[in-house]
C-alpha cells in the first residue's frame, strides 16, 4: 500500500470526525432552532456553534491545565445530558414512543425482553429511513443544484486532494510550530510560547486527545477537511445572499474549478495555518448580519403579535445575532488578521444598513454584540496575560506591521509569524530604511498642491491595478479577467440605484455591503503602493480578498437575472437560465481547459520520505522508545512519541576524534535520515551551479557552526548529509547485521538499528572526515 | 406429550452417546491388554539404525577430508576448545581442519573462513600478525580466554586486535554475568551466582558485547553499564572480526552453544540442524519392593510399595500433566539386591498401564543400592519384567554415571541388554565424551543434561547452549533419593515441590521443541547425525537441500531483522524474534525472507 493511500483513508477518517464533531452532534442539539431553515443555514450554524463548543472547552479547560480525555467527552456530554432530561420532562407531557412503551412493559412484566427488542429495532430502522430521507428529499427536490454541488465538489477535492495524496511535508515552517503548541496542551500548557489565538489549535488538540489521533497527521491531513469545510462555507454564503439558486455556483467555480483566479491564492489553504482556518468563520458574519436585519425588521413590522408567535420571532432575530457574535469572535480565537477582515465586512454592514444601524434598537443590541463578541474570545488570553503569561512574539510583528507599538520596541522575541521568519537582526535595518522613506515622504507631500497630489494617486491607483494580475503572484490569470471583473463590480455599482426602483431594499443593501467590504479590501491590497499605511502583508491581502470575489462574480450575475425577473416575471424561466449559465460557464472552462491544476509543489522543508518515514515510526513503533537523528524538524512532529537527536550536534560530538569520544542514544531503535540529495530548505529549488547529491568532496568541508536554521540550510545541509552518509557507511561496516536500511527513494534513505538499551552503541567513529 | 417418533429418536441418539462414552474405556483397553511398547511405533528399524550409524560415520570422516577450504579451522588438537569445536563441527555438518598455529592458517592459501583458538597461543608478535593478516583476508578469529595478560602487555597491539582499549584489572572475581539477548536462545538473562575470575578489561569503541559481568555489590552500581567487565564480545578488524571469549566458556561442552551464537552473528542468515526433542526421565521409578523400612515409616508413615503407588504416582502424574512432558520411567524392580525386601509385582502392570495411558514408557534402570555385580540385576530385572510383561519390548537402559565398559559387554547379541537400542546416561564434563554417540552394537548413547529438582545458574546456562546448539534437552530426576533420602531435600514433598517449581520459570521458554520419550528422541538423534545438508543463498532466498533416511528434519535458521515471507518444503515456527524452527517436509526447501523493520511505503 502506498503512503497516498494512507493519506487518503486519513482524510476521510477526519473528515467524519470532524463532521460528526461540528455537524452531526451539534445538530442533534439543536435540532429545535435549526427546524424550518433552509439546509445551508443549518449547516452554518452548526458549524459555527460546534466550533465555538470545542474551542472554548479546551481553552477553558487548558487555562487550569485539564487536558484530560475524559474530562472532555464528560464535557461534551453535558448539553446532551441536558437535552435528555429536557426530553425526559417533555415525555411526562406527550404520548410515550413504541420503544417507551416496549421498555416499561419489560420493567412491568407485561411484554417479553423479545418483543422490546424487536420494537427498538424496527423504531431503528424507521429512525435511519427518517434520517435520510430529508437529505434524499433535498436531492429530489433540488436535482439540478445538487448536480451543480457535486460537481463543483469534485472540482474543489481535485484541486486540494492530489497535494495531500502525492506530497506530505509541512509546506510552512510555521506548521511545526504551530503542532508545538497543540503537543504542550497535552502537558497542560496552553499558551506554550506565549499568548496566541489558539483557537484552531484548540479545535486540532481536541480531535488529538479524544480520537488518539496523532497531531502529526492532524497537521498532514485535517487542512484538506478544513479547506472542504472553508469553501462550503463560502458557498453557504453565497446562496445565502443570491437570489437565484444556481448562480451561486457561477461565483464558486470561478475561485475553486477554473483558474481565473490563480491558484496562488488557494496555496496557503494547503497547510494548517490559522489564518486559513479561521476564514472559515469570516463570511458567516456576512450571512448571519443579513439574517439578523431580516429577521428583526421582520418582527418590527409584524408587531402586534400574539405572544406566542412574538416570542418566536424574537427567537430568530437573537438566534442569528448570536450566529453574528460566535462568529466574529471565533475570527479573533483564531486569528487576529482574520477578525481585521471581519471588522471591515462589519464597517461594511454598516455602511449597507446605516438606516438601521444608528436606530437605538439596533444600535443597542449591535453594541452589546460587540462587547460579547471580544470578551468571549479574549477571556483566556486575558487571563493568561494576568497570570503572568506574555504575548506571544508574532502578535507583536503582527502589530508592528500595522503600525502599533505594543511593547515600545521588538527586543528577543522572536517572530512565528506564517512564512515570514525574520530574523531579529534584520529587522532594525528594515525599520530604518523604512523610517527614512516615510520622512523623505512627508516632505515630499507637503511641498505639492492637492491636484498635483490628487493626479498623483490616481496614477499610482492606475500603476497598482498591476497587483491584481501580476504573472506569479496576481489574483486574476490576466488583464482580460480582472477587466472582466472591474466590469462585474460596475454592473454592481449600477445594480444598487436599480434595485431601488424594484423596491429591492434589501438586496440593494447587500450589493452595497459586498462591494463595500470588497472595495476596502482593495484599497488595502494596494495601500503600500500608494503609501499610505499598511495594515497587512499584500500578498496576503490578496488571497483574502481572492476569497470574497466569488460574492462579487455570483452578485453580479444574480442582480442582473434578478432584473430581468423583474423585468419578464417568469421565475422559472430565470432560474432555468442562470442553471444553463452556471453550466454553460463550466462547460466552457472545461472544454477550453481553463482548469484549476492541482498544485504540484512538495514541501521544500523536509523530503516526502522523511514524512512517510515519520509517519511509519509513529504507527509501528512503541511511544519513547525510538530516536531520529536528523536535520528536519522532527521534534515537534513527534510530539510526545519519540525522542529527536539533531544532526549537527550528532556530528559534532565526533569532530576531532578521539577513543575516548562517546555517543550514546539511550533508545531501543535508532534511526537515521540522510538526504542523498539534500532539500535547499526554505526555497526548494537550487541553483544549478550546486550538486546537492552527498559527495566525498561535501563530506570534506568543514562542519558548519551550529547556529539556528541556518545549520541546515544552503549548502550547510549537503555538507552535513554528506557527512552522515559517510558515518553511516564507516559504521555499517563495524555492524553490518544491525544496520538496515528502513526507507529509501531517489533523495533520502532512513537507516534503522535496533540497540541493546542495557549495553548502549556507542556512535562515535572515526569516519574518515573526522579526525583531529 | 412426547411423540413416537421424537421417543425413538432421543433414545437413539442416548444409545450413541452411552456407545461413544465406553468406546473409550474399551479400546484403551484393546490397546493396553497385550501389554506392548506403544513407543516402538516411532523408533527406527533395525536395518535403518545400521544405515544411519554407517551414513554418520562416512559423513564425520568426509568433514575432515577436503582439498579445498574448510569452513572451520581449528588451532592446535589438545586444546579444550578445539575439542568442543571438534564435537560441535561434526554434529552441525561442519568442515574443519586442525592447525598447529594462527601464523600457520594465515599462511594457507585455503585458510578457513572461520578460526578457533585457545588466547593462550596469543602471546607473541607473530600472532598479533597473523591475526592482522587474517583480518584483511576477512576471516574471523575466535579466541577462547584471554592471553596471559602479562605476555600481552609487551605487544599492547595484540589488545587492540581483540577489541581492548586498556587493562583495568588482571583479574576480577565477578558474582554473575549478564548474557544479552538475541545472541542464544532464551532471551536475556541475568545469572546472580555463577562466579568467575577473569581480566577485566575496556573495550574500544566498534566493539558490539554480548555478555557482561553482574553484581549487586554497590561499588558495581557506580560503574556504566558499557563499562562493565565483558565476558563476549566481537571487535571489527579490518574486513573480518575477533570474537573474544573473556572466561572458560568455550573450554566446556556448553561452548557448543556460544559457537552456534557467534556462527549465528557472523553469518546475515544462518541455518543449521538440530534435533528437536526434549527427554523427560524418572530414573528408578517405578521400584517395586519394600525396602528401607524404617525411614519410610519414620518419613512417610507407610512402606514403600505403597508410598510410590499411592503418594508419588498422584504428584508425578499431575507435574507431566502439567508440563505436558512425555514420561519416560526406568524401572528399578529393586533398588537393594542384598536385602529382603517383598517384591510386588503387581506393580508392574498398574504402571504399565498408568505410565503408557500417558503416553510415556518403560525402560529399566541400571542402578541400584546395592553391591551386586551387574550381570546378577540384570538377570533378576529381566526376570520379573519377563514374567509380569512378557510382550513389552524394553528399548531404553540408564546407565548412570557407569563407565561405557561396564555396560557394553551385555549389549551384545545374545546378552542381558541385546535388545536395548537407546542407553541414558548422566551428564560428564569431559570433553572427550560427546553429547551423542554410538555404543556397542547400533545402541545410541543420550545424555540427561539436567537434574529437574536443581537449579543453578550454571545448569541454566548449560541448558541455553545445548538447546541453541542440538535443540536436545534432557533431564532426569532420581526418584531413589525419596526412597533412600540423604538430605532433607530429597524427602518426596521437598523432590516434588522443586521438580514442579523449576518448570515454568526455566524451561518453559523452550516449549517450542517436541517433547518425546527416549524412543522417539532416539530416533530424532540418529537422523540428526546422519543427515547431510547444504545451503544455498540468493539475494532474499535461502535453498536448504537436505540428503536424509526421514522426510522430516529439522532445523534452526538465526536472522537479523529477517522474517520469514515464503518458504516451501518445510513448516516454520518462529522461536523468538530472529529464530525460526523449520520442520522439513522434502529434500529441498526454498525460504523467502524479507526485513522485518522496514518501512511499507516503498
Amino acid at each position: 500500500m502506498g503512503y497516498g493511500a494512507v493519506a487518503v483513508l486519513w482524510m476521510i477518517k477526519l473528515f467524519l470526525i470532524y463532521t460528526l464533531m461540528v455537524v452531526v452532534m451539534p445538530y442533534i442539539i439543536l435540532r429545535p432552532i435549526l427546524r424550518g431553515k433552509a439546509v445551508s443555514l443549518q449547516f452554518l450554524i452548526c458549524v459555527v456553534f460546534g466550533n465555538f463548543y470545542y474551542m472554548n472547552m479546551v481553552l477553558f479547560c487548558g487555562l487550569f491545565h485539564i487536558t484530560s480525555r475524559a474530562v472532555y467527552i464528560i464535557v461534551l456530554g453535558i448539553p446532551f445530558l441536558i437535552k435528555i432530561l429536557w426530553r425526559g420532562k417533555q415525555v411526562k407531557k406527550r404520548n410515550r414512543t413504541p420503544v417507551e412503551k416496549a421498555l416499561l412493559g419489560v420493567v412491568h412484566g407485561e411484554n417479553s425482553i423479545k418483543f422490546c427488542i424487536y420494537q427498538c429495532l424496527r423504531e431503528m430502522k424507521k429512525s435511519i429511513k427518517k434520517c435520510f430521507l430529508p437529505v434524499w428529499r433535498v436531492f429530489r427536490r433540488n436535482g439540478l443544484e445538487a448536480i451543480l454541488f457535486l460537481v463543483c465538489m469534485v472540482f474543489l477535492i481535485m484541486y486540494f486532494a492530489p497535494y495531500f495524496y502525492e506530497h506530505h511535508g509541512y509546506q510552512f515552517s510555521d506548521v511545526v510550530v504551530h503542532q508545538q503548541w497543540i503537543n504542550a496542551i497535552d502537558q497542560g500548557i496552553l499558551f506554550y510560547d506565549g499568548i496566541y489565538p489558539m483557537g484552531m489549535h484548540a479545535v486540532m488538540y481536541y480531535i488529538h486527545a479524544v480520537f488518539g489521533v496523532h497531531t502529526y497527521l492532524l497537521m498532514q491531513f485535517f487542512p484538506f477537511v478544513a479547506d472542504l469545510y472553508i469553501f462550503v462555507i463560502l458557498l453557504v454564503v453565497l446562496k445565502s445572499v443570491c437570489r437565484f439558486r444556481y448562480l451561486p455556483y457561477i461565483g464558486f467555480f470561478c475561485l475553486v474549478g477554473a483558474d481565473y483566479i490563480q491558484a496562488g491564492m488557494l496555496s496557503r489553504y494547503l497547510s494548517a495555518l490559522p489564518q486559513e482556518f479561521g476564514m472559515m468563520f469570516y463570511l458567516p458574519c456576512l450571512t448571519a448580519a443579513v439574517q439578523f436585519f431580516r429577521a428583526q425588521i421582520r418582527e418590527e413590522q409584524t408587531l402586534p403579535h400574539t405572544v406566542n408567535g412574538r416570542k418566536k420571532q424574537r427567537k430568530e432575530s437573537t438566534l442569528w445575532l448570536w450566529v453574528l457574535i460566535i462568529s466574529f469572535g471565533l475570527t479573533l480565537a483564531v486569528h487576529f488578521y482574520i477578525t481585521i477582515l471581519a471588522g471591515v465586512l462589519v464597517a461594511a454592514i454598516a455602511i449597507g444598513y446605516a438606516p438601521y444601524v444608528f436606530r437605538p434598537l439596533y444600535l443597542k443590541k449591535l453594541l452589546l454584540a460587540a462587547i460579547i463578541s471580544l470578551v468571549l474570545p479574549l477571556a483566556p488570553m486575558v487571563f493568561a496575560f494576568l497570570r503572568g503569561t506574555p504575548l506571544q512574539g508574532s502578535l507583536y510583528w503582527a502589530a508592528d506591521v500595522m503600525g502599533i507599538d505594543l511593547n515600545g520596541a521588538i527586543t528577543g522575541v522572536s517572530s512565528l509569524e506564517d512564512g515570514s521568519e525574520m530574523t531579529e537582526s534584520t529587522e532594525p535595518l528594515l525599520y530604518q530604511e523604512e523610517e527614512v522613506d516615510d520622512a523623505m515622504a512627508q516632505d515630499a507631500v507637503q511641498s505639492m498642491t492637492w491636484q498635483e497630489w490628487l493626479k498623483e494617486k490616481l496614477v499610482q491607483i492606475q500603476n497598482s491595478r498591476k497587483v491584481f494580475y501580476a504573472d506569479s503572484y496576481g489574483m486574476f490569470k490576466n488583464e482580460l479577467t480582472y477587466n472582466i471583473f472591474l466590469f462585474s463590480l460596475a454592473v454592481m455599482v449600477i445594480l444598487i440605484p436599480v434595485m431601488w426602483h424594484f423596491r429591492e431594499w434589501e438586496y440593494s443593501r447587500i450589493l452595497t455591503v459586498v462591494l463595500v467590504n470588497y472595495l476596502l479590501m482593495g484599497w488595502m491590497v494596494i495601500s503600500k503602493n500608494l503609501g499610505l499605511p499598511v495594515l497587512m502583508d499584500q500578498d496576503r491581502m490578496l488571497a483574502f480578498q481572492a476569497y470574497v470575489t466569488p460574492l462579487c462574480i455570483a452578485l453580479a450575475a444574480d442582480g442582473c437575472m434578478l432584473l430581468g425577473f423583474h423585468i419578464i416575471k417568469k421565475e422559472l424561466l430565470c432560474q432555468g437560465v442562470s442553471f444553463a449559465l452556471t453550466l454553460g460557464l463550466i462547460v466552457f472552462s472545461v472544454l477550453s481547459g481553463n482548469m484549476k491544476k492541482a498544485n504540484p509543489g512538495k514541501s521544500s522543508l523536509q523530503t516526502d520520505g522523511a514524512a512517510i518515514c515519520l509517519y511509519d515510526i509513529i504507527e509501528n513503533y512503541p511511544e519513547q522508545k525510538w530516536t531520529i537523528v536528523s536535520c528536519n524538524e522532527e521534534r515537534s512532529m513527534m510530539g510526545e512519541s519519540g525522542w529527536h537527536y539533531e544532526v549537527i550536534d550528532f556530528l559534532q560530538s565526533m569532530e576531532d576524534y578521539q577513543e575516548d569520544d562517546r555517543i550514546q542514544i539511550p533508545t531501543k531503535y535508532v534511526f537515521f535520515y540522510i538526504e542523498k540529495e539534500s532539500v535547499d530548505y526554505a526555497y526548494g529549488k537550487w541553483d544549478e551551479s550546486i550538486d546537492p547529491t552527498v559527495s566525498e568532496e561535501w563530506a570534506s568541508k568543514e562542519l558548519p557552526q551550529k547556529e539556528g536554521i541556518s545549520q541546515y540550510s544552503g549548502t550547510n545541509r549537503i555538507i552535513l548529509n554528506s557527512r552522515m552518509y559517510y558515518w553511516m557507511q564507516e559504521y555499517k561496516k563495524r555492524y553490518p547485521n544491525d544496520i538496515k536500511v528502513y526507507y529509501e527513494d531517489e533523495e533520502f534513505i532512513c537507516y534503522f538499528m535496533e540497540q541493546n538499551e542495557y549495553y548502549l552503541h556507542n556512535f562515535a567513529i572515526d569516519y574518515g572526515y573526522n579526525e583531529r | 406429550m412426547v411423540s413416537r417418533a421424537n421417543y425413538v429418536a432421543i433414545t437413539i441418539i442416548m444409545m450413541i452417546v452411552l456407545l461413544l462414552f465406553q468406546f473409550t474405556g474399551v479400546s484403551e483397553n484393546v490397546v493396553l491388554r497385550d501389554g506392548k511398547n506403544l513407543s516402538v511405533d516411532a523408533a527406527v528399524s533395525e536395518e535403518k539404525e545400521a544405515v544411519q550409524k554407517e551414513r554418520y560415520e562416512k559423513a564425520v570422516a568426509e568433514l575432515t577430508e577436503m582439498d579445498g577450504m574448510a569452513e572451520i579451522g581449528l588451532v592446535g588438537s589438545e586444546e579444550a576448545c578445539s575439542k568442543v569445536g571438534q564435537e560441535w563441527c561434526r554434529n552441525q555438518k561442519k568442515t574443519y581442519r586442525f592447525y598447529n598455529s594462527l601464523q600457520e592458517a594465515a599462511k594457507d592459501p585455503n585458510c578457513s573462513k572461520v578460526l578457533l583458538t585457545d588466547g593462550k597461543r596469543l602471546e607473541n608478535e607473530e600472532a598479533l600478525e597473523a591475526i592482522e593478516e587474517l583480518g584483511k583476508r576477512n576471516r574471523s578469529v575466535i579466541v577462547s580466554g584471554l592471553p596471559d595478560l602479562n605476555q600481552v602487555r609487551k605487544y599492547p597491539n595484540i589488545l587492540k586486535s581483540l577489541g581492548i582499549q586498556k587493562i583495568l584489572d588482571d583479574s576480577l572475581e565477578l558474582e554473575g554475568f549478564r548474557l544479552f539477548s538475541g545472541f542464544i536462545l532464551g532471551g536475556e538473562t541475568v545469572y546472580d551466582d555463577y562466579q568467575q575470575t577473569l581480566p577485566y578489561v575496556k573495550l574500544d569503541e566498534s566493539v558490539q558485547v554480548y555478555a557482561v559481568g553482574q553484581s549487586d555489590a554497590e561499588e558495581w552500581k557506580q560503574v556504566k553499564n558499557e563499562e562493565l567487565p565483558a565476558l563476549i564480545w566481537r571487535n571489527y578488524n579490518f574486513e573480518g572480526n575477533v570474537y573474544v571469549v573473556n572466561g572458560d566458556f568455550l573450554q566446556e561442552k556448553p561452548g557448543a552453544g556460544i559457537l552456534t551464537g557467534i556462527a549465528a552473528d557472523m553469518a546475515s542468515r544462518y541455518l543449521y540442524p538440530v534435533v528437536n526433542a526434549q527427554v523427560s526421565a524418572m530414573i528408578n521409578y517405578p521400584m517395586l519392593s519394600e525396602e528401607n523400612k524404617e525411614v519410610m515409616e519414620r518419613e512417610y508413615g507407610q512402606k514403600s510399595t505403597a508410598m510410590v503407588r499411592d503418594v508419588l504416582w498422584p504428584v508425578i502424574a499431575r507435574i507431566y500433566y502439567d508440563t505436558d512432558e512425555r514420561m519416560t520411567a526406568l524401572i528399578a524392580p529393586r533398588l537393594d539386591y542384598q536385602g529382603d525386601g517383598e517384591l510386588n509385582e503387581s506393580l508392574i502392570n498398574y504402571f504399565y498401564k498408568q505410565v503408557t495411558k500417558m503416553r510415556g514408557e518403560l525402560g529399566l534402570s541400571g542402578e541400584q543400592k546395592s553391591a551386586v555385580s551387574l550381570e546378577e540385576k540384570l538377570g533378576q530385572d529381566l526376570e520379573i519384567l519377563k514374567k509380569n510383561l512378557p510382550n513389552y519390548e524394553m528399548r531404553i537402559f540408564y546407565a548412570g554415571d557407569m563407565q561405557e565398559k561396564e555396560y557394553e559387554p551385555f549389549l551384545k547379541d545374545g546378552e542381558a541388554l541385546e535388545d536395548i537400542h537407546t542407553i541414558l546416561r548422566d551428564y560428564s564434563d569431559r570433553t572427550e565424551e560427546p553429547m551423542f554417540s554410538f555404543a556397542e552394537g547400533n545402541a545410541l548413547e543420550l545424555m540427561l543434561y539436567m537434574d529437574h529438582s536443581a537449579y543453578s545458574s550454571e545448569d541454566d546456562f548449560r541448558l541455553r547452549c545445548f538447546q541453541t546448539a542440538y535443540g536436545y534437552y534432557a533431564g532426569k530426576v532420581d526418584m531413589a533419593r525419596a526412597i533412600y533420602p540423604e538430605t532433607e531435600q530429597d524427602l518426596w514433598n521437598e523432590l516434588s515441590e522443586n521438580w514442579a517449581k523449576y518448570y515454568r520459570p526455566y524451561r518453559e521458554r523452550f516449549r517450542y521443541f517436541d517433547k518425546l520419550t527416549a524412543t522417539a528422541a532416539d530416533t530424532r538423534v540418529r537422523n540428526y547425525l546422519a543427515l547431510q545438508y547444504d545451503v544455498t543463498e540468493r539475494e532474499d532466498t535461502l535453498v536448504l537441500d537436505v540428503e536424509s533416511e526421514e522426510s522430516q528434519n529439522y532445523f534452526i535458521l538465526k536472522t537479523h531483522g529477517e522474517r520469514i515471507k515464503k518458504i516451501s518444503g518445510a513448516d516454520c515456527q518462529e522461536l523468538e524474534k530472529d529464530w525460526y524452527l523449520l520442520k522439513t517436509e522434502s529434500p529441498q526447501i526454498t525460504i523467502q525472507l524479507e526485513q522485518t523493520d522496514r518501512s511499507v511505503y516503498d
